[in-house]
């Protein structure tokens, strides 16, 4: 990627120029010089997603029965994000024609120019591979199969077919964010169970709501660049309409862990007030203020409420898991 | 034959933040590579404990 002025730059040694410095850390990313940071690199493996992998992940890991040495269990939580963050970097690159025509992604370190397509897909695959290797050698082979399935069906179903095919893309793209508490417990026992899978129904039925509830209000980049979110192809009533269908079979299937006796009543008692609260949320969403063709004229301020209560309602409802499994 | 036209050389206001970028990047890596040898340390140190824990 270095153009002939950065090899000039490179030559005469830019960091003898250093204490004669006048920049601070806000100025750099100001300058495009077509050259990587740091900064850039790990954006590419998308941490504001890893970090609820990472928890939902580590709930799995402590929900399951038996337990793990701290070491291997740190192992293995760091393989899931490392997985999550290379799936995340080779969607980048499959997904840079698109992230360039929308403003919220257009600055990201591909389209910006400053890491190219050659070197994300190889960051992408590198990590990939090395993640997966790693939990085989810390864990078991199931876990490493496993996590391997959650890469792969990221980037070959979600990514490459679904995403641009389909407004239901996310229902069964989002099965992939749903792998990790399979990981973290399989990481453990080398199997699985019911409540594992109890905990990635809950996931998966809890994404479209997240996920339609954000893109009733930023679906414009998705117009934009062609993909066919649910609001896009089928308008913002219909999209109401289903989240509210998927809220009322999440918040029911949310207290199965409990029903059934796998989870103890902390976790039974904050699903009941977390699931009314997701309830009431959806209740306001669904009764925003319209026009004749659905769009609200409130600025999606429910839609906003319920994206950000989605986010709390997962995170709470896992740490329950989590407490539940701690104070057994 | 077109001879490309060089580009003209940075200013010093880029030729330090270029500096700046390389040298986080550098010690970035540096960082990654010390950890993962860390981490393949402590989990070959706990797989091997493990197995001299189990009975002959």
């Amino acid at each position: 990627m270095n153009t002939t002025a950065q090899a000039v730059a490179s030559d005469d040694g830019g960091d003898m120029l250093s204490p004669l410095s006048t920049l601070s850390a806000s100025d750099l990313p100001a300058i495009n010089l077509g050259e990587s940071s740091a900064r850039d690199w790990l954006s590419m493996l998308k941490p504001r997603v890893m970090t609820l992998v990472v928890y939902s992940g580590l709930a799995g890991l402590l929900a399951a029965p038996g337990g793990l040495n701290g070491v291997l269990a740190a192992a293995a939580i760091l393989c899931i994000a490392v997985g999550a963050g290379a799936a995340g970097a080779i969607n980048m690159w499959y997904d840079r024609d698109i992230d360039a025509i929308m403003n919220r992604t257009r600055k990201r370190p591909i389209p910006a120019g400053r890491i190219s397509p050659d070197e994300a897909l190889a960051f992408g695959v590198i990590l990939a591979a090395a993640s997966v290797m790693v939990m085989g050698l810390a864990t078991n082979t199931f876990a490493a199969f496993l996590l391997a399935g959650s890469i792969a069906f990221y980037v070959l179903i979600y990514t490459m077919w679904l995403k641009r095919l389909t407004p239901q893309n996310i229902v069964i793209g989002g099965a992939a964010g749903a792998f990790p508490p399979l990981i973290g417990w399989a990481a453990v026992t080398g199997s699985l169970g019911v409540m594992p899978w109890l905990m990635f129904g809950i996931i998966f039925l809890w994404t479209p709501p997240h996920f339609w509830a954000l893109s009733l209000y930023a679906h414009s980049d998705y117009e934009r660049a062609g993909v066919p979110m649910l609001p896009v192809v089928k308008g913002a009533r219909e999209t109401r309409r289903q989240i509210v269908l998927y809220t009322l079979a999440m918040v029911p299937f949310s207290l199965l862990p409990w029903l059934l006796g796998y989870a103890g009543l902390v976790y039974g008692l904050s699903a009941i007030v977390l699931g009314l609260g997701f309830f009431v949320s959806v209740w306001r969403l669904a009764h925003d203020k319209q026009d004749a063709f659905g769009v609200s004229l409130t600025n999606d301020a429910p839609a906003r409420s319920t994206f950000r209560y989605s986010i709390l309602y997962l995170f709470a409802l896992f740490g329950a898991i989590a407490v539940d499994a701690l104070i057994k | 034959m077109n001879a490309v036209p060089p580009l003209p050389p940075l200013t010093r206001l880029e030729s330090q933040a270029l500096g700046r970028r390389r040298r986080g990047r550098n010690i970035a890596v540096l960082v990654a590579l010390v950890a993962v040898a860390v981490l393949f340390y402590a989990i070959a140190i706990v797989k091997l404990t493990g197995k001299m824990g189990l009975p002959h």
